[in-house]
């Protein structure tokens, strides 16, 4: 009994590593597109034409919550593409005003090597000269990209808040009792 | 209390299940998989799998074909000899899966030895400066940007313990002879760790000198040590002098230190955006750490009282920010400490002062080891011993879980397109790919890298740069240019591709058409097919589609020929 642990580590250390048969020319991937829609623009939609492993693929995006995982009318349009793994895809993104043809925005090379599920984001940005589109970092739901890029930093001095009153409120306490 | 070898191998396991969660799932798929976010782990399976047939000049012409590339000013030597010693037994792909892995464990085991022998923690305590060390926001950043041999570091406390008995008063010529090799050990592991280490040293001779009492034998046998290799790799550098071709715009020495500098957000932690635009330089300082040094005055008796270390943590920290005070990387040019460098206008070599932190995490790490020591000591009952328990979890958490690695990397397949087995043995390969300039920067350093990880499987030759970030300078990019001019041109001219390519050296052309935009896509594979014939071979494994080309009539051997063809290409392109 003194050494219950030993097996646990033997376990860990001896097991043959657990293989999921991963391989990349049969490992599905998915691919997942945000599009950021300014404040004040009104979009009719939005699609990505890629190039995947030498196919040409089409992806409409939404944003009326039928997407995958789109929250309806929150300003980011979402769109999937399935199929085997990648590292790099040749997108155009393209947008459509009310009224008016779908016109590219941008093509680029872009990097999409996670094994199994990549996600891409732009951000629609109103120019003078119209509307133009950058990579973004992510985009998340309600317009709040600043806010949500903020959030792990936000979290961080949680923790370390946290971890201050913790030790403090320790020390307080372990002094009261050495000087009982 | 456990029997030693008990609490090491728990010690170890702790450290082990950190390492594997925050790698995660690298560990889950061994072999097949691996966690990084940017390009730099690709170059460094290349240069593993290089390693073996690396001589002593420190040159190999599996990269930069014709021409060849210098490695005298490679990042790490250690990794070069590591890779020719080991690389022939377990491959280069378990070599750096091992660094990822166990690099961490030894370098959190080291950083717990020193804790409890010199700074007076006791286990279980004492792994809090494992945890702390091994898994700052440094490692992260190691992890992220695939300079993974940092993650082996246990060279750094191992001169502290070996450094400190040392200048002791009962210091042994020994103690000095160890020092001096774990000096050396940080210096090839990395210039950086060699910069880190130098500090160390000299703030335990400082330390010494104030003190009295230290011997000179111990002093002369880590000068016996360390000297010869200081010299060696100075003498190397020194020779590599001009080998590293012109640095791109990218890469003048404001912006390179500026990039390369700690942000008081990224002390504190990491956003995405961090991880999209500023390659993942996160340097926190590890928060459970942090917060029990800072409360040490108070816990800590006065003759282990640990003011002086902290003034030095106080100080890299200062450091680290480098020539300006940024909130974020994008705002604010207040002035700071290394502004004078950015004075300067040529590269100072000093490119990364968020480095320096390596340190900083050491000496928080162990002397929050000895905080929480005492605080267990005074612990009475279950409730209070709880408490001072949570402290180990709250550790293990800030260093395996909260800098959420799995999500903000990617797990990376190590797979190799089957088609480049096609080529013929013994001849270079022209990988022909896009420039990716502006904005794309990353993108020309990640399939530059990607590609030269493939010869790891394929050992043929190629005209990519494989180590360093000035691809513009490299042959690959000069050849390309001239065969991308001569395919898109209005007037094609395919008959003279084969026989310039051949005197070259070169027995196939790797062409990767999901990497370039239409038309230019369908133009210059119409334009191989003309000049060269159908495709050899054709993959769409391993995620990248490729078609290999083959050029008839190269041989390989008349490198000199090789050479002159090249040269006779750059004068007629202009360059």
């Amino acid at each position: 009994m003194r050494r219950w642990w030993l097996p646990a580590v033997l376990a860990t250390f001896l097991a043959p590593p657990a293989r999921a048969g991963l391989d990349p020319a049969s490992q599905e991937q998915t691919l997942t597109f945000q599009v950021l829609q300014p404040s004040g623009v009104a979009l009719h939609g939005a699609w990505i034409e890629l190039t995947r492993l030498g196919e040409a693929r089409r992806v409409t995006l939404r944003d009326d919550g039928l997407g995958p995982g789109d929250i309806p009318y929150d300003g980011v349009w979402v769109g999937e593409d399935r199929g085997p793994f990648t590292r790099v895809v040749d997108a155009t993104l393209l947008v459509a005003l009310p009224d008016a043809e779908p016109r590219p925005l941008v093509t680029e090379a872009v990097r999409t090597d996670a094994a199994w599920a990549a996600t891409v984001s732009w951000r629609l940005v109103d120019t003078p000269d119209g509307l133009t589109a950058a990579r973004a970092a992510f985009a998340h739901p309600g317009r709040s990209v600043p806010v949500s890029d903020l959030l792990p930093l936000a979290g961080s001095f949680g923790w370390l808040v946290f971890l201050a009153v913790f030790v403090l409120g320790l020390l307080l306490v372990l002094q009261g009792e050495s000087e009982k | 209390m456990k029997a030693p070898w008990q609490r090491h191998a728990l010690t170890l396991l702790v450290l082990s299940a950190a390492s594997a969660a925050w790698s995660w799932p690298t560990a889950r798929h061994l072999g097949e998989v691996v966690v990084m976010r940017h390009f730099d782990l690709w170059s460094l399976l290349w240069l593993v799998g290089d390693a073996p047939d690396i001589g002593l000049d420190l040159f190999t012409e599996q990269s930069c074909w014709p021409e060849g590339q210098s490695l005298l000013r490679s990042d790490s030597l250690l990794v070069l000899i590591l890779g020719g010693l080991l690389g022939p037994l377990v491959g280069p792909d378990a070599l750096v899966l091992g660094l990822v892995l166990l690099g961490p464990v030894l370098s959190g085991w080291a950083a717990e030895h020193l804790a409890v022998a010199t700074f007076g923690a006791r286990w279980p305590w004492s792994i809090i400066a494992g945890l702390a060390y091994a898994f700052c926001g440094l490692a992260a950043t190691a992890l992220l940007e695939g300079h993974v041999y940092f993650l082996l570091s246990p060279w750094l406390p191992l001169l502290a313990r070996a450094g400190l008995a040392a200048a002791g008063p009962q210091g042994r010529p020994r103690d000095g002879a160890v020092a001096g090799l774990m000096w050396a050990l940080c210096l090839l592991s990395t210039a950086y760790l060699g910069v880190v280490a130098t500090l160390l040293v000299l703030v335990i001779l400082g330390r010494a000198a104030v003190r009295g009492g230290g011997r000179p034998g111990p002093l002369v046998a880590s000068a016996a040590v360390a000297l010869p290799v200081g010299l060696a790799y100075v003498a190397l550098f020194a020779a590599g002098a001009g080998t590293s071709g012109p640095a791109p715009l990218q890469e003048q020495p404001v912006h390179v230190l500026r990039a390369g500098s700690a942000t008081l957000a990224s002390l504190a932690g990491f956003t995405p955006s961090m991880d999209a635009a500023q390659h993942s330089i996160t340097p926190w300082l590890p928060r459970v750490a942090l917060v029990l040094a800072l409360v040490s005055p108070l816990v800590l008796p006065r003759r282990r009282a640990a003011t002086g270390w902290l003034l030095l943590v106080a100080a890299l920290v200062a450091a680290s920010l480098g020539p300006y005070v940024d909130v974020a990387g994008v705002s604010g040019q207040v002035p700071w400490l290394m502004v004078p460098l950015t004075w300067l206008q040529r590269d100072v070599l000093f490119h990364f002062p968020a480095r320096l932190l390596w340190l900083a995490a050491l000496i928080l790490g162990v002397v929050a080891a000895a905080v929480a020591t005492r605080l267990a000591a005074r612990a009475r009952g279950p409730g209070q011993r709880l408490a001072v328990g949570a402290l180990l979890v709250f550790a293990w958490l800030d260093a395996a879980v909260l800098p959420a690695l799995p999500d903000r990397g990617r797990p990376n397949p190590l797979a190799v397109p089957t088609a480049y087995q096609a080529t013929p043995a013994g001849l270079a390969v022209l990988e022909l790919a896009p420039v990716f300039l502006g904005p794309s920067w990353d993108l020309e350093l990640y399939t530059n890298n990607l590609v030269c990880s493939y010869q790891r499987v394929h050992g043929r030759p190629l005209a990519n740069a494989c180590i360093g970030t000035r691809t513009a300078g490299a042959p690959r990019r000069k050849i390309t240019d001239w065969l991308s001019a001569t395919l898109l041109a209005s007037t094609p001219a395919p008959a003279s591709v084969q026989p310039r390519l051949a005197a070259m050296g070169f027995g196939a052309v790797a062409f990767h058409p999901d990497w370039f935009p239409e038309p230019d896509r369908s133009a210059l594979r119409l334009g191989l097919e003309a000049a060269l014939g159908s495709p050899l071979a054709v993959s769409r494994d391993a995620g990248d589609l490729v078609e290999i080309y083959a050029v008839r009539g190269a041989d390989g051997q008349d490198r000199e020929g090789h050479r002159a063809a090249l040269a006779a290409l750059l004068e007629e392109q202009g360059g």
